[in-house]
């Protein structure tokens, strides 16, 4: 038996194993570590190598290196700016509605179910069902539902009095709010699941002192609960907020980035750019300035939510 | 003189075997390849068929593969170019692709294929519109298979019953729109609002072209487009026109067998189902179903352009010459005027052929073709001409289609719209 070396970090004594072990360690790793580097990290330097190309997906001839020609043409050219601009700003209203349905719906619900009896448990897998569905099925089901004449939902409105057929997929206004209500009730339960997990967790202790002290219901929600939920938000925040950026699916299935480009989110662009128009080129340099987004944005969410983040109660 | 003719002769006979060697002809027996297709329902089963019958009269192999629709294929095939491995040596695609597919040379040039088994293809015997539509600068880059246009599918019924006929002038389009909607109190007129091919003859037969290849500008920057961009506006405000922008297939089909329309703007492939569908009166009218052209415009054409399921080989080397030769032999027998008959019978896709309704041994297959599709004789399918060949057309298209939906369906405002729409496609041209 080998003995571990004590060590402080962070004020805390911890153990550290031999020096002897580091090689059995590394090499223990080293099949993931490899297999990380080969499909997420060579992934990305071969799209940083493509960016510098004038590779079209149909050329048959080995693409050339252009220098900077495709980085150029992101921030200078006229259409390149109008798309790309748009792109982002429907990709972030898009995040921060599917952020406020999902998280706070979820949260809504969970609350709900954490205080119904059992029997109710049904409900909550109903909610929960739309999960296991893939997308662009869900986006069918929708595109029927939706349909201006002969959908479901219009018919529904007929019954409460609203003749006029509302184009839900062709208005300006409107689409954007379809692919909401789709992704809402997708991801809603999810949501509702993790919260509910994390409210059982929650002691009673602190409920009943605070009834004690005279708290209302109002009060214990928004000074016990919402801060020990805090690191469940912060968790759905971030995993909400990457996959809502990279919404896709249901775009294509549903309105194909239309009317007008009101629903065309970024990774509906850059695949646009890639097999529509064949220039996996400027494709790459886009999907790398989106990545650069994304990243700088998680980070600094993670940055500022962090303080605000109660893990212990 | 004698001495010389001979000479000559020998030296052409010489040059004649040169240019035939380079062509290597040679198909070993049991080759086998792969065909892509995007057919589903009767349609794959026909070219099943089609496909096995062809298997046992050469010994070749085919592995014939639904892929998906145009879309999938494309992304497939491309990847599979770059990846340079696993493309099929033969391929459906749809016609719009061709134009970046023969700049890429991403497929094989068609010609010494043609050239090498002349009686086998009969080349001459296509519509030439079709074929036309196919090459670019001399490169056929496909053949025609499962051709469609942008037809008027009408409710012949609901004509008779008001003793109308359905206009074959753009002139007298308003008119009659007008008529039906005041006789039915429903839309006389549904059009395809996503996708420009169906709508773009109108613009091209009053003279306005989606690109001016010389001044690589927009020919829609015009007064006859602007005007009949206003007409069709005040004929969606009027009622007359619907202008269906989503779910547009399921809709158009519904609201044309359901008599919720008198006429329909979209795929001539859709006959056989709408006639089917209307004559059994499964959605609660029962009504016959005519087809019309597309109206004379201003510029006295009614031209139209060829749209659908072409066959291309694929020019990547992970095929063998052997495998593409049989597969032109393949194309060979599938656009044979017999196998397109049948095809077409099933379909409702277009002859391609001129013989298929000409020449007396096709006869009887070409009547039992108009027994059951009748509106078929309508079809003329000498107004097909080629459209331009552009790589940025269907990106142009798109916008052009985007605003024409705004305009119609979201108030926006025709002179300002079709303004920002040409200068949308101006900054696309440019940006090539």
């Amino acid at each position: 038996m080998k003995k571990t070396k004590p060590m402080v970090i962070n004020g805390r004594q911890v153990n550290i194993r031999p020096e002897k072990y580091f090689w059995s360690d590394f090499f223990l790793v080293l099949p993931a570590v490899l297999l990380l580097l080969l499909v997420t990290y060579y992934p990305v330097a071969e799209l940083i190598r493509i960016s510098f190309t004038d590779w079209r997906l149909t050329m048959t001839t080995a693409p050339e290196y252009v220098g900077w020609k495709n980085w150029t043409w992101l921030f200078t050219a006229k259409t390149s700016l109008r798309y790309l601009t748009n792109s982002l700003q429907v990709t972030l209203i898009y995040t921060v509605c599917n952020i406020t349905i999902d998280l706070g719906i979820g949260l809504l619900l969970a609350h709900l179910f954490n205080h119904l009896t059992k029997p109710f448990a049904f409900m909550r897998a109903m909610i929960f069902m739309p999960r296991y569905i893939a997308m662009s099925s869900c986006g069918i089901i929708f595109l029927w539902m939706l349909n201006t004449d002969y959908g479901v939902i219009n018919k529904m409105l007929e019954w409460v009095g609203v003749t006029n057929h509302i184009n839900w997929l062709g208005d300006d206004n409107l689409a954007m709010v379809s692919i909401l209500m789709l992704t809402g009730w997708h991801g809603v339960g999810y949501c509702m699941m993790i919260y509910l997990s994390a409210l059982l967790g929650i002691s009673s202790d602190y409920y009943e002192a605070s009834s004690l002290d005279g708290a209302t219901g109002l009060q214990q929600f928004r000074y016990i609960t919402l801060p020990l939920l805090s690191p469940t938000t912060l968790f759905l925040f971030i995993t909400t907020f990457i996959s809502s950026m990279k919404v896709y699916q249901s775009v294509d299935v549903m309105t194909s980035g239309g009317p007008r480009n009101k629903t065309a989110v970024m990774v509906y662009y850059i695949y646009d750019l890639a097999f529509n128009d064949n220039r996996i080129d400027r494709s790459a340099v886009t999907a790398l300035l989106f990545f650069a987004i994304l990243l700088i944005v998680t980070a600094s969410t993670m940055r500022v939510t962090n303080k605000n983040v109660h893990y212990e109660a | 003189m004698k001495k010389l003719f001979a000479i000559l002769l020998v030296a052409i006979m010489l040059l004649t075997c040169t240019a035939l060697a380079e062509f290597d002809k040679s198909i070993p027996d049991g080759t086998e390849f792969t065909f892509w297709h995007s057919f589903s329902g009767v349609n794959e089963e026909v070219l099943k068929k089609q496909v096995e019958e062809f298997e046992a009269l050469t010994g070749y192999k085919v592995d014939l593969q639904y892929i998906g629709g145009y879309n999938v294929i494309h992304t497939e095939l491309a990847s599979a170019n770059a990846a340079g491995s696993g493309v099929p040596a033969l391929t459906v695609i749809n016609v719009p692709r061709l134009t970046s597919y023969t700049t890429d040379k991403l497929v094989e040039d068609l010609n010494p294929y043609i050239a090498a088994w002349p009686d086998e293809i009969n080349f001459d015997d296509f519509y030439p519109g079709m074929t036309d539509m196919m090459q670019n600068g001399g490169y056929q880059a496909a053949l025609p298979f499962g051709q469609s246009g942008q037809i008027f599918f009408y409710n012949k019924t609901l004509m008779k019953e008001m003793g109308i006929e359905f206009p074959t002038k753009m002139e007298d389009f308003g008119d009659w729109l007008k008529k039906v909607y005041e006789y039915t109190g429903k839309p006389a007129l549904d059009v395809h609002g996503t996708d420009n091919a169906y709508f773009y003859c109108l613009f091209t037969n009053a003279d306005a072209f989606m690109i001016d290849v010389a001044t690589n500008t927009t020919g829609l920057a015009s007064d006859n487009a602007l005007n009949l961009i206003k007409d069709l506006r005040s004929w969606v405000d009027a009622g007359y026109i619907k202008w269906v922008d989503t779910d547009v297939s399921n809709t158009l089909k519904m609201d044309f067998t359901s008599g919720a329309c008198a006429a329909v703007l979209f795929t001539s492939s859709s006959y056989a189902n709408y006639k089917d569908v209307a004559e059994k009166g499964q959605n609660g009218v029962t009504f016959e179903v005519g087809i019309g052209n597309q109206p004379v415009g201003i510029s006295g054409r009614n031209e139209q352009y060829v749209a659908g399921a072409t066959l291309i080989i694929p020019s990547n080397p992970c095929n063998t010459q052997a495998q593409k030769n049989a597969a032109f032999k393949l194309i060979c027998y599938l656009t044979a005027p017999e196998r397109q008959l049948e095809w077409v019978h099933a379909s409702s896709y277009y002859i391609t052929r001129k013989s298929a309704s000409t020449d007396p041994q096709y006869a009887e297959a070409y009547a039992a073709v108009l027994a059951d599709l009748p509106e078929m004789a309508v079809l003329d399918l000498n107004v097909y001409v080629a459209k331009t060949k552009h790589e940025l057309f269907d990106k142009c298209g798109d916008i052009f289609e985007q605003y024409m939906s705004e305009i119609m369906n979201n108030g926006m405002d025709p002179e300002e719209g079709w303004e920002t729409m040409c200068e949308e496609i101006n900054d696309t041209l440019a940006d090539k």
